[in-house]
């Protein structure tokens, strides 16, 4: 039981990490919390339903596609809700408040054009998982943790050595500062915005190859998602990876001796801990004093 | 001072709005029945019923086909001239099987549309949320599809033609005891009246018998990954699983079964009976309990032609019935709700199409016959034991 | 030529009128200090050259293109850096990453290393900590690699707000002897806002008195430093 409570964690843990990387690459760039992440994702499985299921393009053509719609998607928002406000010098406590309305808006639009009832995409049969020493795991799941590595080397290199990412990085950390040093804070918070989409494009397609098409699919990950990053720590793109693997494997061990319907509770219980003990999250720098 | 004295009450009136979904009781009045149905004025206006069940949401390929149930029955009533010279017109709610929507929906019935009686609701949640409006009201329900035990006690204004699970819990606990021979047992329920209802009766029936729940657990209605729980039952010396649940959740679970390689024997309660659970991945040999209905092939041909469909869900021939015994109520005792309600009781031996019905003093069916139906290759068929 | 010229320059802070009717000259290669009490505007008139408050009106002129609605981020391709006061590294990148971002518009490696490697030879230490993050340096060590990082677009103009803040008198000596450094070696022309007057105007070469929004006096510093007004403001009479 051990082995697939584990394999069961780390599918949690991956899918999680889906959506925390791309919230907090948008985060760490604009310092606001943008609610409306998670409907990015069920904008794109929706997207990809439509175009699959409905039009019957095939694979090789929607797959990049719906990334692409979901990136186009995040960056509108950004242009056209967010941008202007920002110019007003509105507060993050309003931006937020705007991101919330701007989910509840998506989710509602999903659930006017394809209904309530839940949507399975048929693209890959789903069957007996692959044994392995007793725990079962299917090859959807495994392509989930392969793609979820990939996406954790890739940001860390990026963030870490390209020159975009340290860019990014700076306007993170200082952006009065990055506007001197001749970098344009607009164009790479349009790009924050932009990557961070088209991961959340990313998880709409696992998601829905994994479970299935609901309205609010995205919003009730953004509570796993958030708290994923705050684990992780907000200030770093790999770190809300790690955070996230984190609470899928206590969430799904802590359920072994806990009745399964605490499961929540074990995400908000760890995400108030860690506010409270170590707010830099797992891999945040805490900076102390010195600055 | 004044400002936050402001402040104060506009978060007071929105509390208040967003609690709006509990009940308000109207001043009691039978206005628009009662003291005017004196056979010496004729009164040729329509008959308002409302019906409540779930057209979005969980079952709601059951529910709009019961909804189509109803429709039948009304336009045979209105074909044949109505009641008393009076048409019956029907308003039609969703309540999406979930307790917050079928509130809403019901207070609107009750005291916005001001119907005369409810034909609903599918799901026990639904009917469960609105017992207290309806009792204040004296509007009589006539649930089709509400099973769970708690239902007995709602008030005497609540009525239903399917049968209390503390039958089919009994049963079920019965069949996977003896019949089945498994002695070891988990249970998975989710976290609604209807499934909760049915796995505690479940359980003590099958602790009675001598049996062993190695294992219980629950999930949500809206829980789409119950690849935990299932995990566990597998680590567990369960035999079998009793695992009611709502559809969504269901298909979820049977896939992920599939997947987990859970390979014991799946018994759940009727509700495994909506199209979209039979039609599922991963359920192949899964028993369930159902309501035994009599083969009525005559009314299952006139609905089939009526709607085009190509079958009769399960709880269409209780909605046609729960119609049909309110408005012949109505056409003895009038409009006036608590005559309505006083004849209901008197309901014997009512040869409807899901089969006889007779209302015992709570309201519930006295008498419930089940049987075993199991699903292969995605069909449901009669369980024999071979 | 007057490398930057200012005219009639009016700006502030939303409501707030800082500078009123400012004119200015700096010409190339020379280095001048701002002086002034606390909240004259000296700050403020540093960083409307750069654009980052409020100009109500009034032109700046840099090489004689005018350059007074330009973001402030296209000024370091026109030449001009700017050494901040307050949070003036990027903490959570390394030191050599901060470096990195004062060129980072240049993409050829050769280039780059080169230009590092300058900086290294007139900031050593910043080469011995160049992997560590930049918020773990100490106060002189931060404010030479703000003014590294300055250096390395190579600017034709400087613009450095009070660079010796916080720093210790020896430390201070040191920091100066680098400004000087970077004028006599690169021809670097630089405004420095400066409180601490005894060290700076020795190596400087002209000054501006500032005084509740307006330049009061303008002159050699070697001039200056006898002056009446010089001597309020080091006696501190105008704050």
């Amino acid at each position: 039981m051990f082995l697939q409570l584990l394999i069961n964690g780390l599918i949690a843990g991956s899918i999680y990490a889906l959506i925390s990387s791309g919230f907090s690459i948008i985060y760490t760039t604009n310092k606001f919390v943008h609610f409306a992440h998670g409907s990015t994702a069920t904008v794109a499985a929706y997207f990809l339903y439509w175009t699959f299921s409905g039009l019957g393009i095939p694979i090789y053509i929607t797959f990049p596609l719906t990334i692409f719609v979901a990136a186009l998607f995040g960056f509108l928002i950004h242009l056209v809700i967010y941008l202007p406000l920002k110019k007003r010098k509105t507060s993050s406590v309003i931006l937020l408040i705007a991101s919330i309305g701007i989910m509840i808006f998506c989710d509602n639009l999903m659930q006017l054009l394809f209904g309530a009832n839940v949507k399975i995409l048929s693209i890959f049969p789903h069957g007996r998982g692959i044994e392995f020493l007793g725990a079962y795991i299917t090859p959807i799941q495994i392509a989930i943790l392969i793609i979820v590595l990939i996406l954790f080397v890739g940001l860390w290199t990026f963030s870490k050595y390209s020159r975009l990412g340290k860019i990014m990085r700076a306007v993170a950390d200082n952006p009065e500062l990055a506007k001197t040093t001749g970098i344009n804070s607009v164009r790479i918070q349009h790009w924050s915005f932009v990557i961070g989409s088209a991961i959340a494009g990313l998880a709409g397609i696992l998601i829905a190859l994994e479970h299935n098409i609901e309205p609010s699919m995205g919003t009730h990950l953004m509570i796993q998602g958030f708290t994923a990053a705050v684990i992780g720590g907000v200030t770093s793109l790999p770190g809300s990876i790690v955070g996230a693997y984190v609470l899928g494997l206590v969430e799904n061990f802590g359920i072994w001796w806990l009745p399964s319907g605490y499961k929540s509770a074990i995400a908000f219980v760890l995400l108030l801990a860690f506010l409270l003990v170590r707010p830099q999250g797992i891999f945040g720098i805490n900076k102390g004093a010195r600055e | 001072m004044p400002k936050k004295l402001g402040i104060m009450i506009a978060g007071l009136a929105l509390f208040l709005l967003i609690g709006g979904g509990c009940s308000r009781t109207d001043a009691p009045t039978t206005n628009t029945s009662g003291a005017t149905e004196t056979p010496a004025v004729k009164d040729t206006s329509p008959i308002k019923l409302g019906w409540l069940g779930p057209l979005t949401g969980d079952v709601s390929s059951v529910g709009t086909a019961n909804r189509e149930g109803t429709e039948l029955a009304v336009k045979e009533i209105n074909d044949a001239g109505g009641i008393n010279g009076r048409k019956v017109e029907v308003v039609y709610e969703d309540g999406a099987c979930d307790s917050k929507t079928a509130s809403n929906a019901g207070n609107k019935l009750i005291n916005v549309e001001k119907v005369t009686a409810i034909v609903g609701g599918l799901c026990s949640g639904e009917t469960l949320a609105n017992t207290t409006v309806a009792e204040e009201n004296k509007v009589v329900m006539v649930a089709y599809g509400s099973t769970a035990p708690s239902l007995t006690t709602a008030g005497d204004y609540i009525f239903r033609v399917v049968p209390s699970d503390s039958y089919q819990g009994k049963y079920a606990a019965n069949f996977v005891y003896s019949t089945l021979g498994k002695k070891k047992v988990a249970v998975l329920y989710a976290k609604t009246d209807y499934t909760e209802g049915i796995a505690q009766v479940f359980i003590d029936e099958y602790k009675k018998l001598g049996g062993e729940v190695v294992l219980t657990d629950t999930f949500l209605q809206t829980d789409r990954d119950l690849k935990t729980q299932l995990t566990k039952v597998k680590n567990s010396e369960a035999e079998a699983l009793y695992f009611p649940t709502y559809t969504e959740a269901a298909v979820v679970g049977f896939k992920q079964m599939k997947e987990l390689g859970l390979s014991i024997s799946i018994i759940g309660p009727e509700g495994y009976a909506d199209p979209k659970i039979v039609a599922a991945e991963g359920t192949h040999d899964t028993m369930y309990t159902a309501p035994v209905s009599p083969e009525n092939e005559s009314f299952n041909n006139k609905f089939m032609a009526a709607t085009k469909r190509t079958d009769v869900p399960i709880y269409t021939t209780h909605a046609y019935d729960a119609t049909k015994i309110l408005l012949e109520t109505i056409k003895k005792v009038g409009t006036d709700k608590e005559m309505i309600k006083n004849e209901l009781y008197n309901v014997k031996n009512y040869q409807g199409v899901s089969g006889e019905i007779t209302f015992d003093k709570n309201g519930d069916l006295a008498t419930a016959n089940y049987e075993i139906m199991v699903i292969k290759n995605n069909k449901s068929e009669k369980y024999s034991a071979q | 030529m007057p490398l930057l010229e200012i005219k009639n320059l009016h700006a502030g802070y939303g409501e707030l009128k800082v500078l009123t009717d400012i004119n200015f000259e700096l010409e190339k290669g020379k280095m001048s200090v701002l002086m002034g009490p606390n909240g004259a505007g000296k700050s403020t008139l540093l960083k409307s050259i750069f654009n980052i408050t409020k100009i109500t009106s009034g032109n700046i002129y840099f090489e004689h293109e005018n350059i007074t609605k330009l973001p402030a981020y296209k000024l370091i391709g026109k030449g001009i850096s700017y050494v901040p006061q307050g949070k003036i590294n990027f903490g959570i990148l390394s030191v050599r990453d901060n470096l990195l971002m004062g060129i980072h518009r240049i993409k050829d490696a050769n280039t780059v290393e080169k230009k590092l490697e300058e900086i290294y030879t007139q900031f050593p230490i910043l080469k011995e900590k160049q992997k560590e993050y930049a918020f773990s340096l100490s106060g002189g060590q931060q404010q030479m690699l703000a003014i590294g990082r300055a250096l390395m677009s190579s600017p034709k103009l400087l613009l450095m707000d009070e660079p010796s803040l916080g720093l210790s008198p020896k430390l201070v000596k040191e920091m100066f002897q680098h400004i000087k450094n970077i004028r006599d070696n690169f021809g670097t022309t630089i405004l420095v806002v400066e409180h601490n007057l005894k060290s700076i105007m020795d190596i400087a070469d002209e000054g501006y008195i500032l005084v509740q929004g307006g330049v009061i006096a303008h002159d050699l510093c070697c001039n200056l430093k006898k002056s009446d007004a010089m001597k309020k403001v080091f006696v501190g009479e105008f704050d």
